[in-house]
Formats: structure tokens, C-alpha cells, sequence
């Protein structure tokens, strides 16, 4: 009874309107006309037209069978139809997303990347699209350098490089900006790259000099004007002011060291730049906003990109062997983290107690610090940066200081 | 894009009809003179519900009583029931019916039922709902955010959601802001950093909502009080919604964050990052971000349109009499005096209310009950209402953080009190009973760690707990006898 009287009522209703434009065909042989004003994930608001009346509908995608824009089918709909249901793939430059999350120097290390190099090419050749996709709040400085290096001598050279930022903060920001083209996430933001140690304790002095020499070379890599990064970075001692001005007919951005230069004020001189994407994309810092390949096919100009890989639930690009790889990697460096701080953690307890005690009882002692301090080396061989992560130990003193604990503890059973 | 969408659907909300029921509705549920108008197409002789908001409904009053009418809202022939609260009431236009007689006014306390006048049967929504009626499921979210508002519990409960494949998932959000038995200030300074929890929520509601669920729902959060740390929540959704008294704020100022610690240009790097991730979550859920800039941030002006556009300048700034301040810089006269404050109506930071979310477009609706909110989405009379065990999840984690906060307590005490015994034998089980309780504490704190320390996860704890156990450890390895 209800469906018989839907249908007069559907019947009704598409009689009464006149101009009516789009329509909703739905699984139950309704057929409903009229315009539809939201449409989120195939759910429909749609208002319907009764005379001088209207009404909003919503249609739930489920119950959808299909929808005729301005009473055709609307193109954007239609798959695209070259006679060649196989043709997916087929005649598309290969594409990989390659993530470079966790910390700078521990876990997006350029000695890993460099090390994907073979594998990446195996899977996309030479002249595929490498994404390098950005998740990281920043790390050791010195990793910097060595990233910057293996994408502009290693990767360029062999690959269409591009960056897609989710977040780049700091010595990520700092790499990152390596490269010409750039992508953001939605969420996506990039900069605060200021150096720091300690309780809030800014980089001064030398340091500070040379963190900014090496950001005009980098920034000179990605074809960036340095004051961009040059307020990012910021100042103990001196204000970084930022504006800009967007050329109406060209579109091109001139840059300004102060506030009131440019139109657009993007940094106030008192202040660190992050880029959020809505920003970065205003000002051309960014090529585009994409949440996942597809939109970044799109933003990137392509009409297909063959993405190398496999999809896995709540991905926003499929996993190929090098990213696997990569992750896999980056598991074990999590786990070697938390386990050199337990070791060492152990290790210096074990250490405490031997000093305070006599005979057995400090043989015993010594010899389960030995142990944990074996665990400590592990690790460390693993991942050398992680003794300074883990134990606050310059990575290029670990030896050193390695060996000073097994003189100490043999010195204990002396 | 995104936003321009969101702004296009709010003005037609506005300006429309509130959304009726869909076309499943029964030849019984129509009434008489509804049919006669599906034939001729004429409105007239309806009642008039001229809202606040602005809408104006059209239908017959079926009752009335002091505080609300209940309201069989008519719109081509179609009629939902509707209760309307008198406060959202500007003015109600009856109209003229020969038998009417003024005496039967409604006297304050009384109600009239006018249902009688139709044949029809009214029914319950559900019966009223077409079989592709869309379905709806509610998560409540209430209490202290970061305790019992916590990533873990609402997965759990998002993915009880999931299991029932709903076309609207609409999440309550109404947590507790109070401190010592009174209201948490709005100009309360410390909570922007309680955005690394709603960093953790955000995507239960995003990404794996987007990725992982076999059919996406169009998300809404329905806000009764979204502050401190949960005033970032409202920013995940696909629509939101606010009660009357709602509001969204408590996360100012960021501006004040680490003062006196280490040098001000770092301190301007953290701040900076801390804004841009808030910003990002707001961007990729299609709101603007400058409101993130304006709800943390003292001194940062905003101004706004009757279109509901922002303006990063005081309205005397943009030589325009139509634009209105949402916040000012906080500076001399301008800040904002005691009085305001108690009261929540300064502007020195911002505090989104109901009618300026409904105004700057963020919120599509002010809604004082459920039915208003289905309502004002448009599927009042035909949705099919599921239920599951959502809400259950949520209280029993704040019932079971509860229990193993006493329990901690409780176990640190019988900890204290383990006596060491005079023998060897008696010394051994002492040290593994210490043990056992400081193992037993790491599992509740592992388990719970989220709510007792929302920032560490209770990682800290659990640590200092594994150091003491080693060193029992060592204490039994050097018993002798």
C-alpha cells in the first residue's frame, strides 16, 4: 500500500514540476525530480517542486539507483568509456608514495631512503612519479643536509619527485622544502623551523649561522625564495616580518621581507611561519590540495597514474614493496627506541646496585648489567642516532662511551 | 570547495521549508484536506509558526500547552508532527476556521488536542518511515573530556556505530565544564593543548569513518557544550548542529602558552605548529580556519557579515556598517572587563554561541531535542532510529576509570602495607607480593592510562612502576640465606 502510493505520489509530483532539473531514479522505481542542492558520499538533499511549493528531500545513497543531472546523465559520473574496459594502468606513468614519517634522523633517515633507491626503481623505472609523502614533527639537524642530498643528487635525477605534505614541522619542513613541487593534505602545514635544545633554548651563535646558510642552499634546490624559510626559522635576534603580493593578471607572488611591503601579510615580523594548506596554496607555496591519489592524480595534471602497490583498509595510496619496506623498518626503530631506553634504564640500575654491594652479590650484579649494556650496543648498531634520542648521547660518542662502561664494570670485579 | 558547499547548504536551509517527511509516508497518514492540496496545490487555511531562525512552518497547531506546541507541519500535501518549544517561537499566525472559537485559547497550563480533527492515524515515526527510510544512531558524548571523552572508548563506540551501517551518525557532544562545583571561565588560559587528545579522536571520525566503513554516514555533531579540549571536536564533523545554550570555546589563549620559558622565538615556533596542526583539522573538514585563530588567540581580530564572511580587520577597519566584531585584539579598553567575563559575552577570544555559529555558517541549525535536530535534517518523519551499544561502551569505560582510580589507590595502600617477614621464605613472598601489586597497577594503568594522564597515556607511570619492580627484582636476586 505504501508503494502503490508513492508511486501516485511520485507521479504527482513529477507532473507538477515544470522545470525541474535533475533527476533521482531510486531502487524501488521511484523517480524523483527536482534540484539537488548537497550530495555528500552519494547521499542526496534534493528539493522537490509541488506547485509553488518545495520541500527538501534526502536520499540516502543506498536507496539511489541513479541520478540524471540536468535531466542527462551527468559525464562526471560516467566512467570513462574508450572502448577498453582492460585499458586501467595501461599507457599511465607508474606512481609510488614513499613516507617519510617519525623523527628526523631516527626514523626518516637519508641512509634508509637512499637504500629503497634500487627497489623504487625496480617497481616504477626510471622517470616515475616518487611521492614523498611528510609526516614528521622534526628531528636532529644534521640529518637535514643528508636528506636534502639524496633526494636533489639520488632521486632527481632519476624520478619525478614531488612532496605531499601531511605535516612538516621543523628539520621536516627543512627537508621538504628540497623539493619544487609540493602537495598538501588538507590538514597539511609546514614550517615552525626554528632550532632549538633544552628547555626552549634557541640556536644562537654559529649554529644558528649555519642552519641558515644551509636553508638558502636548500631553498635554492626547491627553487624557493629563502625568505620564506628565513621566516620560518625565525630569530633570536631579529625580526623575520614576511608579506606578499599575488600579481592579479599573472598570478605570480613577489615576496617581502617586511610586513607592509606586500598585500598580504603572512608573517608579523614577532612570529614563526607554518603554512596551513589553504595558505600555502594561496601563495603558490604548494601546487594543490590532495587527500589521497586520486586528488593528487588530478592536482599533479595527470589524467591516470598507475600507483604501484596494494590498497590496505584506511590507506589513502596502496602500499608497494618499497614502502613496505620502508615501513617495516621504521617498526623495528620504534621498538629498538622503547627498548634501548629500558635497557639502559636496567643497565644503569644493575650498575647502582654492583657499587653497593660485595663478593657474589656484585658478580651477579655486574654480570646482568653486562648483559643490558650488550642489549644497549644492539640497538644502537641498529639505528646509531638512537643513543642520542634514547640516552642523550652524542651518536658519534657512542663508542666512546661504550667502552668506558665495560672498563667500568671491569674495573668493579677487580 | 569544500566550504563553499557547506556555505551554499546553509543558506538554503535558511531559506527553505524544514525539511518533511520523505515520500514513504501512508495513504492512512494523509490527511483529508493534506490530499485535497496534493490536487490543487494551495496552502491557505494552514497555521503559521513564524521561528526565530527565521523559518516559517506551515500546518495545523494539533496542541498547546505554555511551553511548546505540537505542530503537524504541512508542506504539499505531506505532513510530519513536530513539537516546537515556545522560545524558538517569534509569533503564531492561526489561521481562520469557521468553527473556531477564540474562548478555546489555550489558557497557561492547558492543552488543547486538535488531533481528532483527522482521520488518520499518527503513529510513531518509525511506523510512519519508508522502507528506505535512512537510518540514524546516536553517540553521546558527555563528561570530562579527555577522561571519560577519551580516543579508546569512542572507537569502541564508532565501531559499534559501524556494525549498524547508519545513514546519519549523529554524536551529542556535551561535556562537563566545571571545576569545584562552578563553570570553568571561557577566558580559562591553559586548554589549547588539550588539542593533542582531540588530535588522537579526530581521526575516529575522519579517516577511518572515510576508509574504512563500508558506507560513509554524513556525520553531525550536535553541541550542547564543546569546551576546552572538545571545542576541536565540532570542526570533524560533516554538519553541526547547537542547542540554544551551546557553545563551542575554552581554548584560549594560545598566545600565553609557555611564558617565561626558554626564548620567545621558540616559544613562537611551538605556538606556530600548534596552531597550524588546529587550523589543518578545521581545513580538512571544510571549516575556515581563522575561526581556530580567533577561538585561541587573544589578540587576533575578526570581524564578520550578515553573509556570514569573515574579516581579519575591526569592522571601522573595513569602512563597512553592515560588518560586526567577533573579536577584538584584547587591548586596553578592548579587553574584556570582569563582568564580561563572568558573564561569557567578551570577545577578546572567541566563544561560539548558537546564533553566531548559525550566522558565520559553521552551525546548519539550532536543535533543542533530538526530534528538532532530525527535523532540521529532514527526515523527521521518515528515518528509522538503531540503536546499539555505543553509549553502553562510553559508561561503562567511565564507570570502570572510575573503579580503577579507587583501585589504584587502594592497591598503592596494600603495596605500603606488605609486611616483610623475618625469614627467608617470608621475605621472598613479600618482594614477589610487592611485585604482583606494582604489575597489577602497570595493567590497570595500560588499560586506563589514556584518562588518568591524557597527555602521556599514563607512559610515565608506567616506567617509574617498571624501575621499582626491577629493583625488587634485584632485592630478591640477592637474598640469601
Amino acid at each position: 500500500m505504501f508503494r502503490i502510493l508513492l508511486a501516485c505520489l511520485a507521479v504527482l509530483m513529477s507532473v507538477a514540476i515544470a522545470s525541474a532539473r535533475d533527476i533521482v531514479i531510486l531502487k524501488d522505481g521511484r523517480q524523483v525530480e527536482g534540484d539537488i542542492v548537497r550530495e555528500i558520499d552519494g547521499n542526496i538533499w534534493m528539493i522537490v517542486y509541488i506547485g509553488d511549493v518545495k520541500q527538501q528531500e534526502f536520499f540516502a545513497s543506498t536507496a539511489i539507483k541513479e541520478i540524471m543531472r540536468d535531466a542527462a546523465p551527468d559525464v562526471a559520473e560516467q566512467p570513462a568509456d574508450d572502448g577498453n574496459d582492460d585499458a586501467a594502468g595501461r599507457g599511465a606513468p607508474k606512481g609510488m608514495v614513499i613516507t617519510l614519517e617519525g623523527m628526523v634522523g631516527v626514523e626518516m633517515a637519508a641512509h634508509k631512503l637512499e637504500e629503497l633507491i634500487p627497489q623504487i626503481e625496480k617497481e616504477i623505472g626510471e622517470g616515475g612519479i616518487l611521492v614523498l609523502k611528510i609526516n614528521s614533527g622534526g628531528g636532529f639537524l644534521a640529518e637535514i643536509q643528508l636528506l636534502s642530498d639524496v633526494i636533489e643528487y639520488q632521486l632527481k635525477p632519476k624520478f619525478e619527485v614531488v612532496g605531499w605534505i601531511e605535516s612538516a614541522i621543523s628539520a621536516a619542513a627543512m627537508t621538504g622544502i628540497t623539493m619544487e613541487r609540493l602537495y598538501f593534505m588538507p590538514e597539511g602545514n609546514l614550517g615552525a623551523a626554528t632550532g632549538w635544545s633544552g628547555a626552549l633554548v634557541a640556536v644562537k651563535g654559529r649554529g644558528l649561522e649555519e642552519a641558515k646558510y644551509m636553508m638558502e642552499k636548500i631553498s635554492a634546490r626547491g627553487k624557493r625564495n629563502y625568505a620564506i624559510m628565513k621566516a620560518m626559522q625565525g630569530s633570536p635576534h631579529e625580526p623575520t616580518p614576511l608579506s606578499a603580493t599575488i600579481d592579479p593578471r599573472t598570478g605570480d607572488v613577489t615576496w617581502y621581507e617586511s610586513e607592509d611591503d606586500g598585500e598580504i601579510l603572512v608573517n608579523p615580523g614577532n612570529e614563526v611561519l607554518t603554512f596551513n594548506s589553504v595558505m600555502a596554496e594561496k601563495l603558490q607555496f604548494s601546487e594543490g590540495i590532495a587527500r589521497d591519489v586520486f586528488e593528487l592524480t588530478r592536482e599533479m595534471g595527470y589524467e591516470e597514474i598507475d600507483w604501484v602497490g596494494e590498497w590496505e583498509p584506511g590507506m589513502v595510496h596502496p602500499i608497494s614493496k618499497a614502502e613496505r619496506e620502508n615501513r617495516r623498518w621504521r617498526e623495528f626503530i620504534d621498538q629498538n627506541n622503547q627498548g634501548m631506553i629500558v635497557a639502559a634504564n636496567k643497565y644503569g640500575m644493575y650498575v647502582g646496585a654492583a657499587q653497593n654491594a660485595q663478593g657474589d652479590d656484585r658478580g651477579i650484579l655486574v654480570g646482568k648489567a653486562r648483559g643490558f649494556l650488550r642489549q644497549v650496543r644492539r640497538y644502537a648498531d641498529a639505528s646509531p642516532k638512537l643513543a642520542t634520542v634514547a640516552l642523550g648521547i652524542p651518536w658519534d660518542a657512542f663508542d666512546e662511551w661504550y667502552r668506558a662502561q665495560e672498563e667500568m664494570l671491569r674495573d668493579m670485579m677487580d | 570547495m569544500i566550504r563553499t558547499l557547506r556555505k551554499q547548504a546553509n543558506g538554503l536551509s535558511l531559506g527553505l521549508m524544514v525539511g518533511l517527511a520523505g515520500l514513504g509516508i501512508g495513504a492512512a497518514a494523509l490527511p483529508a484536506a493534506a490530499s485535497a492540496m496534493v490536487a490543487t496545490g494551495t496552502v491557505d487555511g494552514l497555521d503559521k509558526l513564524i521561528l526565530r531562525s527565521g523559518k516559517v512552518i506551515e500546518g495545523e497547531i494539533l496542541s498547546e500547552t505554555a511551553e511548546e506546541v505540537r505542530f503537524n507541519v504541512i508542506v504539499a500535501g505531506i505532513s510530519a508532527p513536530a513539537t516546537f518549544k515556545k522560545s524558538q517561537i517569534i509569533e503564531i499566525v492561526r489561521a481562520e476556521r469557521g468553527d473556531a472559537d477564540p474562548a478555546d485559547a489555550p489558557r497557561e497550563g492547558e492543552s488543547i488536542d486538535l488531533d481528532d480533527r483527522f482521520t488518520m492515524d499518527r503513529d510513531s515515526d518509525e511506523s510512519m518511515a519508508s522502507i528506505d527510510a535512512p537510518t540514524v544512531y546516536v553517540i553521546n558524548l558527555k563528561g570530562e573530556f579527555g577522561k571519560e571523552i577519551s580516543p579508546t572508548p569512542i572507537r569502541d563506540a564508532v565501531e559499534a556505530a559501524e556494525k549498524e551501517s547508519p545513514d546519519f551518525l549523529i554524536v551529542h557532544l556535551d561535556n562537563d565544564w566545571s571545576y569545584f562545583g562552578g563553570e570553568i571561565p571561557d577566558e580559562v588560559q591553559d586548554n589549547f593543548d588539550w588539542f593533542s587528545v582531540a588530535d588522537k579522536i579526530e581521526p575516529i571520525f575522519t579517516k577511518e569513518i572515510d576508509l574504512e566503513w563500508e558506507k560513509k554516514p554524513h556525520v553531525v555533531f550536535w553541541v550542547g557544550n564543546a569546551m576546552g579540549g572538545a571545542a576541536f571536536l565540532p570542526f570533524l564533523a560533516d554538519e553541526i548542529y547547537m542547542e540554544s545554550d551551546g557553545r563551542i570555546g575554552g581554548i584560549g589563549t594560545l598566545e600565553q602558552m609557555f611564558e617565561g620559558v626558554g626564548d620567545e622565538v621558540v616559544r613562537q615556533k611551538q605556538r606556530s605548529l600548534r596552531l597550524a596542526r588546529a587550523q589543518g583539522l578545521a581545513i580538512a573538514n571544510g571549516y575556515d580556519y581563522r575561526l581556530i585563530n580567533a577561538l585561541a588567540q587573544r589578540s587576533y581580530v575578526l570581524s564578520y557579515d550578515l553573509f556570514g564572511n569573515l574579516y581579519e580587520a575591526m569592522p571601522e577597519e573595513l569602512g563597512r556598517v553592515d560588518a560586526y566584531v567577533l573579536t577584538d585584539d584584547g587591548k586596553d579598553e578592548r579587553a574584556d572587563t570582569m563582568d564580561q567575563l563572568v558573564r561569557g559575552t567578551g570577545n577578546d577570544v572567541l566563544t561560539l554561541k548558537a546564533d553566531i555559529a548559525l550566522k558565520l555558517g559553521v552551525s546548519s541549525g539550532t536543535a533543542d531535542s533530538l526530534d528538532e535536530l532530525l527535523e532540521q535534517l529532514g527526515i523527521l518523519r521518515n528515518h528509522t532510529m538503531v540503536e546499539g551499544r555505543s553509549d553502553q561502551i562510553l559508561s561503562t569505560w567511565a564507570r570502570n576509570v572510575a573503579q580503577a582510580q579507587r583501585k589504584i589507590g587502594r592497591l598503592f595502600r596494600d603495596y605500603e602495607q606488605v609486611q616483610g617477614g623475618g625469614t627467608l621464605r617470608e621475605q621472598r613472598q613479600a618482594i614477589s607480593r610487592r611485585i604482583s601489586i606494582l604489575e597489577e597497577i602497570q595493567g590497570l594503568y595500560r588499560r586506563y592510562g589514556e584518562s588518568f594522564d591524557p597527555f602521556g597515556e599514563g607512559m610515565g607511570q608506567i616506567a617509574n612502576l617498571d624501575v621499582r619492580i626491577e629493583q625488587h627484582r634485584i632485592e630478591l636476586l640477592l637474598l640469601r640465606d
